[in-house]
């Protein structure tokens, strides 16, 4: 990763304005104004080819004329100028270019957009942007944007695809008291994207937590890689989440998988907390850039009120983390800060008669205690309480405590009191809502950001041989065929080279061939019409189940031969595949697409209802690994029914997990040839007694 | 303490039956001399089940045959459950043995009713079937339900698209809204009902009247 550059786009010692004008209303004008405004200490170069001197600055009339080394450069003019003036900042040696202008491939023009990153990689120039807002930092006193100022200060970064949400979040920072170090706009994403600033971002000491408003990526994989070894929580809000890649799918998969499913099953393998709207976006920013992960499942809340504290119980539950209650020795100590209607369970409720000392010792007690893996501190206004002195005492009781491995948030309910105190305590590090469970959800970000980063820590193992040329060879003859599906059989084929359990499934061509086939297999046998123009077998007549002897075997060859012919009189017949007949088992079904934006993508899913009227499926991103595998067994709505149900034996998970793995397998390494492709049903046996893929098929990308 | 008594299936497939909701033809066996005339008046196959208010799990009583298909059958059948009945139950009661045309495969509703302690009865409807308590794919309203009511139940489900398909329905809306509004009026017209439970309902594809499977009613003894 190129981070000098980097550095010298997002923390210049120096910045020409090309555009810079004296003219307000002019985006240059503004750009300059603002970095009087903010105090940027750097030198700014005002860039005009007609005046001396923009307001106040010496102007130049083009970069090439600035006598000394520019960092960074904000470009203005009109795009039909943009070639130009990149040429010249690659010559001049810029490090970064900020390019507000618009008219770029957001409206089409993709070319030009092209010639200038074109041109900028020629000369080692990174480019932010085009269409963009710019870019806005605290640290560095640098408003490089034509936003109207930098935002409330704080810990968090913001990159945003979207210009016109960056402004408003801008000004909302100082309504909401959430603040954030930069505010970075990245617009069309022509050179500089998400793993670019996450990259950046993770050496930048200014920054604690890397917040994201993404629309679209480019290239999921390079997200996904810079995300992984990301030192600070990344959070992301995905906006856009419907119809995404649905319209032209041929397979059950296909269809089922929306943008909303792979997002977040990238999201998920790539450590990134997800936030589920633009509040939430906020609130888990302030908990995940103030305080550190949650390790264990252990929240204990203190309340004065039972109200707050029940809601704050039912959002535990809701977000994966249900109240468990506190041990006895802990619950002995904290009764002794209570009166005795108090309740020490868990939450803890000091009730309303709680002033300063109580909330003060209780908090210092149980932060110091080893169950205790967070702690949300409650408070209702009340008459007799004052808020502030009471947010002194949680800030005291925290810091008296000596723990700083645990991380706490408050809630306050009351009026303006409560609002003052807990701007104090955000100040002061302590995220702080005005709900009880926001606070909670606060406390859930950074549990699911500790979870997610034990999680990144296991293996992503390499699967054991296979036979790569094997199934080359396969797919290479089906398409010297003209073809752009496989045939169950050969489906089947190249299951069975990845190591996946396939029901022994053989083609026969004669009617004796049928015979010898059955025998082989063992009775009772499946037979099925293989013909590449048949696609849905039991509506032509070309199934038939559970043949038990020679003399069927050979009644319902004739049969299938005849059905087939009379449903389509020109199908090209291959032959009747012989198919050993697997004994029942829960059904369920794997299936991969090859995603526009992350590329070779699992599902996995239940069967029948399932399926069909749930849509109760998960995805992964391959390649995955066993322990991913089980937990997308563990994800769906159905997931118990794989536990054993009604006094069913479990399922083999284990076994089923190892298939998912396997299967992620094949198509990260068939990515250049499989489009699609689905084993369905797949009869998962009980525990011990393994998999097995009853059916198989493979679309091929078009060549 | 509320006193109670239940409806056992043939008596509950009744009541509902006179409000209009389509019940699987079931029959009760009293002796294995009645074994001929019915089998004279039922459609093959036949499911033939235990009629007992002691024993709820009866498959795993071995008091349940499926795929009956003639009156051999049948017979055998009938030694079998009571013989299974017999040593796995020995204190049941037994009211006979119950015989029921066995329904093609469908999509599984479950329709009940519920008498709150606060609101009255409460109607549910979902998906039905043996997974019904880990989809808890339901809707409720509660009684009496208008038309509208009864509409969005089903829509507010993930069953909701399946009737209303952007490629046409696959099922019949209708049938459903009528067993909703049917029940509404059962227990508008007897509030001593505590509780109903349909499940399965089957409906089909293609036009295919659709029906009840097994039925239980719970009501509260005056």
């Amino acid at each position: 990763m190129d981070l000098k550059q980097m550095n010298r786009l997002f923390k210049p010692q120096s910045i020409a304005v090309v555009g810079a004008s004296n003219q307000v209303g002019k985006i240059g004008h503004t750009v300059v104004k603002n970095l009087l405004e903010s105090q940027y200490d750097g030198k700014i170069y005002p860039i005009n080819p007609k005046d001396a001197e923009v307001q106040g600055l010496k102007a130049y009339k083009s970069v090439l004329e600035v006598p000394e080394d520019i960092d960074s450069a904000v470009i203005t003019v009109p795009a039909s100028l943009v070639e130009q003036v990149v040429e010249e900042c690659g010559k001049k040696g810029v490090g970064g270019l900020i390019i507000i202008t618009s008219g770029f491939s957001e409206v089409g023009n993709r070319d030009l957009e092209n010639r200038i990153v074109e041109i900028a990689r020629r000369y080692g120039t990174r480019i932010q942007g085009p269409n963009i807002v710019g870019t806005m930092s605290n640290s560095n006193k640098m408003n490089a944007s034509f936003g109207p100022f930098l935002p409330f200060p704080g810990k968090a970064t913001l990159i945003s695809q979207s210009g016109a949400l960056l402004l408003a979040i801008d000004a909302s920072t100082y309504t909401r008291g959430i603040g954030f170090d930069k505010l970075i706009s990245i617009g069309n994403m022509s050179d500089i994207d998400f793993a670019d600033c996450i990259d950046w971002l993770n050496e930048d000491e200014d920054t604690t937590c890397i917040t994201l408003y993404i629309e679209g990526f480019k290239d999921g994989r390079k997200f996904i890689e810079s995300s992984r070894v990301a030192k600070k929580p990344i959070i992301a809000l995905k906006s856009g989440v419907s119809a995404h890649g649905a319209a032209a799918a041929a397979s059950h998969t296909g269809s089922l998988a929306g943008a909303a499913k792979v997002y977040g099953a990238a999201f998920q393998q790539s450590g990134v907390v997800q936030a589920s709207d633009l509040d939430n976006l906020f609130n888990r920013t302030l908990a995940l850039s103030l305080q550190p992960p949650m390790k264990g499942d252990n929240l204990l809340i203190i309340t004065n009120g039972g109200g707050v504290g029940v809601l704050a119980t039912d959002a535990a539950e809701h977000s994966g983390m249900p109240l468990r209650f506190a041990p006895p020795e802990l619950q002995t100590e904290l009764k002794k800060h209570m009166p005795e209607f108090g309740s020490a369970k868990n939450p803890v409720d000091l009730t309303g008669m709680a002033g300063l000392e109580w909330y003060y010792d209780s908090i210092r007690y149980s932060f110091t205690h080893p169950w205790v893996d967070g702690i949300c501190v409650l408070y209702c206004e009340t008459a007799m309480t004052d808020p502030m002195e009471i947010a002194r005492g949680v800030k005291q009781a925290l810091d008296e405590s000596g723990v700083k491995d645990k991380p706490i948030a408050v809630s306050m309910v009351g009026g303006e009191r409560c609002t003052k105190a807990m701007r104090w305590l955000v100040d002061n590090g302590i995220p702080s809502y005005g709900a009880p469970d926001t606070a909670v959800n606060g406390m859930a970000a950074l549990r699911e950001y500790y979870r997610m980063q034990a999680m990144l820590k296991e293996p992503l193992e390499t699967r054991r041989e296979f036979d790569h040329e094997a199934a080359i060879k396969i797919i290479e003859h089906a398409r010297a065929d003209g073809r752009d599906s496989l045939t169950e059989i050969e489906a089947k084929q190249v299951f069975s080279v990845y190591g996946l359990n396939v029901t022994a499934t053989h083609l026969a061509t004669t009617e004796e061939e049928a015979v010898q086939l059955s025998t082989k297999i063992g009775y009772p046998v499946v037979m099925k019409i293989v013909s590449p123009d048949i696609l849905h077998k039991s509506d032509a007549g070309g199934v038939k189940v559970n043949i038990k002897d020679e003399a069927a075997v050979r009644d319902a060859f004739r049969t299938i031969m005849t059905n087939a012919k009379a449903y389509r009189a020109d199908a090209r017949i291959h032959g009747i595949a012989i198919q050993e007949m697997a004994p029942w088992g829960t059904e369920v079904i794997l299936g991969s697409v090859n995603d526009p934006t992350f590329g070779p993508t699992m599902m996995f899913g239940l069967g029948g209802i399932f399926v069909e009227v749930l849509k109760d499926v998960t995805f992964r991103v391959a390649p995955v690994s066993c322990g991913q595998a089980e937990r997308m067994l563990g994800e769906i709505r159905g997931a118990p029914i794989l536990m054993g149900v009604r006094g069913e034996k479990p399922r083999d998970r284990q076994a089923l997990a190892e298939t998912i793995c396997a299967y992620s397998t094949m198509i990260l390494d068939l990515a250049d040839e499989i489009s699609e492709s689905d084993a369905n049903p797949v009869l998962v046996y009980e525990e011990g007694k393994g998999v097995k893929v009853v059916d198989a098929r493979i679309i091929l990308k078009k060549k | 303490m509320m006193s109670t008594f239940v409806l056992d299936e043939v008596e509950a497939g009744n009541l509902l039956s006179s409000y209009g909701i389509p019940m699987a033809k079931t029959v009760i066996c009293e002796s294995f001399n009645e074994l001929d005339a019915i089998a004279r008046d039922v459609t093959f196959p036949v499911v033939m089940k235990i009629l007992s208010p002691d024993i709820l799990h009866k498959t795993d009583a071995g008091a349940v045959i499926l795929g009956i298909s003639s009156l051999d059958g049948m017979s055998k059948a009938y030694q079998t459950i009571l013989m299974n009945v017999t040593t796995n139950c020995p204190e049941a009661l037994i009211k006979g043995v119950i015989v029921q045309e066995m329904q093609s495969k469908g999509l599984e509703l479950i329709f009940g009713v519920n008498r709150d302690a606060q609101f009255g009865h409460v109607l549910l409807f979902g998906i039905g079937g043996i997974y019904v308590e880990i989809l808890n794919a339901v809707s409720m309203r509660l009684a009496p339900l208008t038309r509208l009511d009864a509409l969005e139940m089903i829509r507010e489900t993930p069953l909701g698209k399946v009737f209303q398909g952007a490629r046409g329905a696959r099922y019949n809306e209708e049938e459903v809204i009528q067993v909703l509004l049917n029940l509404s009026r059962l227990v508008q017209e007897h509030p001593e009902i505590i509780e109903i439970d349909i499940n399965p309902f089957l409906v089909y594809e293609h036009g295919k009247t659709g029906c009840g499977v097994d039925a239980l009613i719970l009501c509260e003894k005056d």
